[in-house]
């Protein structure tokens, strides 16, 4: 278990390394920075000038040795446009980021693993039929549409929910249902798809023959077994709603998020901030990593034991 | 499912005669669901390649006298315009059909790229075993960690929007999902008795993946694939919604959306429309994908 651990630390780290790394050499390679800092009409002179005095005329790998020899004191530099830290610019829209997720990530679980047991403990039946049309209704939505769509009908139509904006419980409503909508379809396919698979299991003859009810046979016995693909894709889901559905869900409903800002620095090129978000990004992917794999433990006890 | 139709094809017995594939093609036809996704998938293609006989107007010729043109069914709208016009009166059911040729042909070029490479990795991974597959598989579980759209969009703000740029970045992204499901096909299938006693009757490498491997990873490919051309249907529309794919004035279904946002409330379907035309084309593939995988895998097939 410990060694388990160790090698688990170590694979983080060498994640947050290498995503800070690709990064790093996509922006400076594939793009002149100079270029992004000063305005079109600047003389040639003067961009060169610029060029030695920012260190930017450098081999590259040495400025990757000057830049990773801060990063790992957390110091990304400058943003280019705005005169302050780039990991505080990266980390402040942040907690409004948590705040839809969580809720957003809460509500696809619960009624996804809720929606997928109904629907696989009884294959074939109406319910079940039900359950899959949804979720495959779920993840064939094109996000930028149905955000949209949802503030036409609710807001503008309907009148009982605001367009856009951030404060009340009101404003979180459309953001969190449009980002949990993807994530609650794909759960409720591998829930169901899983938990087919464990009733068909000889344990679960077993605990039948033993007397068991079949609420304790799906509840204790079959959903423990089938919880590590559904705590995978869900944390899949997770690393995927921070990074790319909220670019979507905050830009549309003008919410201070992690995916507006991001979205922002790359439209704005300002590297410093795009890696400082990376970095923040593979953070949590890690950290998302970590909540599964306790969850295959607690799922798995045998795991404990290598 | 009928399971007494089904029941004579064994999980892992390859699919050889023209008669097993008929009858494939009559259970597959009496899924009714799975017939209309395909046949409305079709007809996308198919509109899509002859754009230029099946679209009433040219999408980039502006009518600005008819401009934000409402759909027939509104009040003020005429049959001219079935869909309506865009702010620069370009008809949109128009342009929702060359659209589609834009969206599905870079869906197609991605899928031919990123899935005739990621397969071909995979296969020689699950073939070779060895350092060539450990180092290809540590690869992989590496790029999959990285945020893929913080990837994409500052690789596509570097080198700039367009469409071949796009397909590059998107067949980035999807190679590795191949190579993976390639390999561990190509893994289990290797320890499979029909290969074994393909092998110990004297069969020769090359026959024996052709004639044996090839048939059997063929319809979990498809289902992959197509499940796969959703998603970066998918992918392509919010990258060029963002700016960060098919450059205006060329009409595809993101870039459509992203134009008339700023109208969505005196002219709401100029974002419908190719909302629409993008809803089903991914539910159609879907669920063609879906029920195809109920059909030929015949581990599924109880379940439904």
């Amino acid at each position: 278990m410990y060694k388990l651990a160790m090698h688990r630390l170590g694979h983080s780290a060498l994640l947050i390394f290498g995503v800070v790394t690709v990064i790093f050499f996509t922006n400076f390679l594939l793009g002149d920075p100079v270029r992004v800092m000063l305005p079109a009409s600047t003389p040639p002179e003067a961009v060169e000038e610029f060029r030695r005095q920012m260190g930017f005329d450098r081999p590259i790998l040495v400025q990757y040795w000057d830049f990773i020899s801060h990063a790992v004191f957390l110091d990304f530099g400058d943003s280019w446009w705005q005169k302050s830290p780039s990991l505080e610019i990266a980390l402040r829209p942040f907690p409004a980021t948590l705040q839809l997720g969580i809720v957003a990530v809460a509500l696809a679980s619960i009624l996804g693993i809720g929606i997928g047991l109904f629907a696989g403990a009884r294959p074939g039946s109406l319910w079940d039929k039900l359950a899959t049309s949804l979720s495959i209704l779920g993840v064939s939505l094109p996000l930028i549409w149905f955000t949209l769509m949802m503030a036409l009908i609710f807001s503008v139509w309907l009148g009982i929910l605001p367009t856009a904006g951030y404060g009340t419980a009101a404003h979180m409503v459309l953001p969190v249902v449009t980002l949990a909508a993807l994530p609650l379809g794909r759960t409720v396919q591998i829930t169901r798809a899983s938990i087919i698979d464990e009733l068909a299991k000889p344990y679960i003859t077993t605990a039948h023959s033993k007397g068991l009810s079949e609420r304790t046979i799906i509840l204790r016995h079959a959903l423990r077994n089938a919880l590590p693909p559904i705590a995978t894709e869900i944390g899949w889901e997770s690393a995927l709603l921070l990074t790319g559905y909220s670019i979507i869900v905050e830009s549309v409903y003008g919410w201070p998020g992690f995916g507006f800002a991001l979205y922002h620095a790359i439209l704005t090129r300002d590297m410093p901030v795009i890696i400082a978000m990376a970095f923040v990004a593979a953070m949590v992917v890690v950290f998302i990593n970590v909540i599964v794999d306790i969850i295959y433990v607690i799922a798995d006890p045998t795991i404990r034991k290598k | 499912m009928n399971m007494s139709k089904t029941a004579s094809t064994t999980p892992g017995r390859p699919i050889r005669s023209v008669g097993r594939i008929l009858r494939f093609l009559s259970d597959f036809s009496r899924d009714k669901y799975a017939t209309v996704a395909l046949v409305v998938f079709v007809v996308l293609v198919l509109s899509s390649i002859f754009a230029n006989l099946v679209a009433p107007h040219d999408p980039l010729k502006l009518d600005l006298l008819n401009r934000l043109a409402p759909p027939v069914w509104v009040e003020g709208g005429s049959w001219k315009y079935i869909f309506g016009t865009d702010l620069l009166g370009r008809d949109i059911l128009s342009r929702c059909i060359y659209g589609g040729r834009m969206s599905l042909g870079i869906g197609f070029a991605v899928i031919l790229i990123g899935g005739t490479f990621g397969s071909l990795m995979g296969l020689l991974a699950g073939y070779l075993g060895g350092r060539f597959d450990a180092v290809l598989m540590r690869y992989i579980d590496f790029q999959i960690s990285i945020p893929y759209f913080l990837l994409a969009l500052t690789i596509m703000a570097a080198i700039g929007p367009g469409t071949k740029n796009l397909i590059i970045v998107l067949s980035i992204g999807s190679w590795p999902l191949f190579a993976r499901y390639a390999r561990s096909i190509m893994m289990s299938l290797r320890q499979q008795v029909f290969i074994e006693a393909a092998r110990v009757a004297g069969g020769k490498e090359i026959v024996i993946m052709t004639r044996h491997v090839l048939p059997n990873i063929l319809s979990p490919l498809v289902t992959l694939t197509s499940l796969e051309l959703s998603r970066i249907v998918l992918t392509e529309a919010t990258m060029s919604y963002l700016g960060m794919g098919v450059r205006a004035p060329t009409p595809a279904w993101g870039l459509m959306v992203q134009e008339a946002h700023d109208y969505l409330m005196i002219a709401n379907w100029a974002v419908t429309t190719p909302g629409v035309f993008i809803m089903i084309t991914t539910l159609s593939i879907n669920i063609f994908a879906t029920r195809l995988r109920i059909s030929t895998d015949p581990l599924q097939r109880g379940k439904h």
